[in-house]
């Protein structure tokens, strides 16, 4: 399609000789690098075998071979696209001329470029001889090397920037002389829309082939096997899901949450993807239910009358859809079929959104940042997408199986964690659940991970000598815990991370506001010991009461490491900041936003007596909001009782334990404050025996008109 | 290695920062195949720079005799190059950064 500039109403037709040709835009990937020839052959059966989506049908390349252009051709073509506007096209003209400051600029440009790759070439011979005598010899060399390239990479750089300049203002020039009206405004826009494409033209036509060439002069024939074998599991990855990790890493997506690295070796960008969180962001997606789903899926609340009717409707429309899909609220946590639907709704929807909101923008006459295509790539359903790709291409719970004594894993998984500086129990178990679990582990969300760790930790903590230990806040450097005991019960093991897939929302939130309460506390009192002890003074609504020095560890001190705590650190806080105490409980989280007419509570009146007068978060009451208010005060007939009956110290009660929902994975004296502080408040209004068969929610809901 | 703001640049917005949203849907998905290709090599590369030959030959094993399975490689990663989160950080960051100039400039 002969390319075409829109003004104003007034379609530019492109001027003569510069149409593009009918076909496909070559993508990146097909400039395969040439170094190793099997890749090539590899790459094109994986393309074959791949699932093609309609992006992908009209840009799949034939498998002929195509003859290797040399790097004087290649250059060759990239200034005719750069200077013709051209950019599909395959070869420059024979007759191609180009003018005398973009010739002069493109050959101090090409020399700097064969500067540049000498200078890798250098360094990483010197490095080689460095590694390979132990670092003996050959410092000085590698040093200056380093020293050679980075000033050829900045220079390299800046004549590529002279390069553009010359090839914009040719541009610009040639522009002005074909349509002579348009406005500084227009060629602005014009000049941006060029750098965007010379950035495009860059990447794919300079910097691929740097890469190559670099690649071409600095391996060696078994560096080139291994190169061509990472590179084969690069290619046979679907193009969907290299567009997914690009489009994640492109746009810093990635960085939302600074965590482990994923066990998806398939690619190293993948690994490397999964490091950044794009896996962890599908569970984040999925954590916060199906509200939270929308909201996290890029249908994010708006500014502006119009937005906000835009985003409201789309909300419930998503919400309905959502709803009729999961039906059983319960199961779809369990269910990677269901989650994946529901990430693609989302998705969808996501797309739909962002047109509306387009067409709106265009109203305003604003120019929109990214297109539907792009917003759906990047948004929720799409990053969870890689996680899923990963997920289900490997089967149920892709889990790397446990080692097994004699099983072809040994070796590959050690059990063993050694502690590093700064190390915990709970870090070194956390680590061990990633190198052991991969995805299983690393794709949950922030709660369930926390309680998987927590039952590992507790494990150690029960059997200390077994474990080498003598005190589970207390580690030395370069102390190792062998955890491959532990992990041999494999049904053990399953049934540890069905409890934490079957955390219901509520459960979740509390952990998550736990965390964040810990965090703050550390960040406040930092240099306070962190212990089990004081751990649980924090969340039962104490504060800082002993000062000892800090515990990080030292070789050969006792460490004094954080537990539970630590599992925290380092994590991208998913609630909002802690912003008020609640005389006598922990800190609240205040309540977010209304949907609908709804808080996260259920109702106003339940969010005022629940959250702001009793001290609980929206997790916690809602764990405890389903059941009868009689079973509240049955369990609970007093708070000095409750208090006996919970510690065992009452004889009127033989063997009873409170029998509560709560939220978390153990039931905290804070929780339980706060059920005795409910079950007063209820029964301060004599509930009758009618009245004791309602929920408290419909109970608290009652007390609107009497408040 | 010149020091640059890591951060900054892996939380940059490409889409942004350098006008790819004045582009089409088929040149954006042209430019990430191109950027993901460059970023796999750099990594590469830079993987290669560094594994020692020991390691290099445990890798040609792994690559060898557990090609088709996804974890090994990722476990290798982590066990053999504990530093290879932080590589993998400086390479995008760099590229990054690369190409913001560039689009400045």
């Amino acid at each position: 399609m002969a390319e075409e500039f829109l003004y104003g109403g007034k379609t530019l037709k492109q001027p003569e000789g510069k149409k593009q040709e009918k076909g496909d835009y070559k993508l990146g990937a097909e400039q395969e690098t040439s170094f190793v020839p099997e890749v090539k052959k590899e790459s094109q059966q994986s393309k074959s075998n791949e699932y093609k989506t309609g992006q992908e049908l009209e840009t799949s390349f034939t498998p002929e071979v195509k003859k290797e252009k040399t790097e004087q051709e290649k250059s060759q073509l990239f200034i005719y696209r750069m200077t013709s506007g051209n950019l599909k096209a395959e070869e420059a003209p024979a007759d191609f001329q180009m003018s005398e400051k973009i010739k002069t600029s493109s050959e101090s440009f090409y020399a700097a470029r064969e500067k540049l790759l000498d200078a890798f070439s250098r360094e990483y011979k010197a490095r080689a001889i460095f590694k390979k005598s132990g670092g003996e010899k050959g410092g000085q060399e590698a040093a200056e090397a380093e020293i050679w390239r980075e000033n050829a990479e900045k220079e390299h750089e800046r004549l590529l920037g002279k390069l553009k300049k010359e090839f914009l203002n040719d541009f610009l020039k040639r522009k002005k002389e074909q349509y002579p009206k348009l406005t500084k405004k227009e060629l602005q826009e014009e000049a941006l829309r060029y750098s965007a494409k010379f950035i495009l033209e860059t990447a794919k036509d300079i910097d691929m082939s740097l890469e190559a060439e670099k690649a071409k002069r600095a391996y060696e024939a078994k560096e080139r096997g291994l190169v061509g074998s990472l590179w084969a599991k690069y290619i046979k990855a679907p193009r969907h899901v290299r567009w997914l990790i690009s489009a994640g890493i492109a746009a810093g997506v990635g960085g939302v949450s600074a965590l482990a690295l994923g066990p998806g070796g398939l690619i190293v960008a993948g690994a490397y993807a999964g490091h950044r969180g794009l896996r962890s962001l599908g569970g984040m997606v999925l954590g916060g239910g199906l509200q939270s789903l929308i909201e996290k899926g890029y249908i994010r609340k708006k500014y502006g009358k119009q937005r906000m009717e835009i985003r409201q409707e789309q909300y419930e429309a998503t919400l309905a859809k959502l709803r009729e899909e999961v039906k059983e609220v319960e199961s779809w946590l369990d269910s990677e079929k269901k989650k994946l639907k529901l990430m693609e709704i989302v998705d969808k929807d996501a797309v739909e959104y962002r047109q509306k909101l387009d067409e709106v923008a265009r109203r305003e006459g604003k120019t929109r940042m990214k297109s539907a295509l792009i917003s759906g790539l990047i948004g929720g359903a799409a990053a969870a997408g890689v996680d899923w790709y990963y997920s289900l291409k490997t089967g149920p719970g892709a889990v790397p199986p446990p080692v097994l004594p004699g099983k072809s894993t040994e070796g590959i998984i050690s059990g063993i964690e050694s502690a590093k500086k700064g190390d915990s129990v709970w870090k070194l178990a956390e680590r061990q659940l990633e190198h052991r679990m991969g995805l299983k582990f690393t794709s949950l969300n922030e709660a369930q991970k926390t309680s998987v760790v927590a039952v590992i930790k507790n494990m150690v903590a029960a059997d200390l000598e077994k474990f080498g230990l003598t005190n589970v806040d207390q580690i030395k450097i370069g102390q190792k815990i062998d955890f491959s005991e532990i992990f041999k019960d494999q049904a053990g093991m399953e049934d540890v991370f069905k409890k934490a897939l079957s955390l219901h929302q509520g459960q979740m939130e509390n952990i998550v506001h736990n965390n964040e309460v810990l965090r703050n506390w550390r960040a406040a009192h930092p240099t306070e010991l962190f212990t089990s002890e004081k751990v649980e003074e924090i969340l039962s609504g104490g504060g800082a009461k002993t000062t000892l020095p800090v515990t990080e560890a030292l070789p050969g001190a006792e460490s004094k490491i954080p537990p539970v705590t630590e599992a925290v650190a380092g994590e991208t806080p998913k609630v909002p900041p802690v912003t008020e105490a609640v005389a006598g409980g922990t800190p609240k989280v205040p309540v977010t936003e209304a949907i609908g007419g709804e808080t996260l509570f259920g109702s106003n009146i339940e969010e005022t007596i629940a959250g702001s007068r009793l001290g609980f978060n929206p997790g916690e009451y809602r764990a405890i909001s389903k059941i009868t208010v009689g079973k509240l005060l049955d369990e609970i007939p007093s708070k000095e009782l409750a208090w006996k009956i919970r510690e065992g110290m009452t004889d009127l009660y033989p063997g009873k334990k409170i029998d509560l929902p709560f939220t978390g994975y153990q039931y905290t004296d804070v929780e339980f404050t706060k059920h005795v502080r409910l079950a007063d408040f209820v029964r301060s209004f004599n509930p009758d025996s009618e009245m004791q068969k309602l929920s408290v929610s419909s109970f608290l809901k009652l007390l609107e008109k009497r408040i | 290695m010149a020091k640059i703001d890591i951060e900054k640049y892996l939380k940059a917005d490409l889409f942004s920062e350098v006008g790819l949203d004045k582009l089409t849907a088929e040149e954006r998905i042209s430019f990430l195949e191109s950027f993901g290709s460059v970023i796999n090599q750099r990594l590469v590369y830079r993987l290669m720079t560094e594994l020692s030959d020991e390691k290099k030959d445990k890798l040609g094993v792994l690559l060898e005799q557990k090609s088709d399975e996804d974890a090994a490689l990722g476990n290798f990663l982590r066990e053999e190059v504990p530093d290879f989160s932080k590589m993998a950080d400086e390479e995008v960051a760099r590229y990054k950064k690369e190409l913001i100039e560039r689009f400045k400039a």
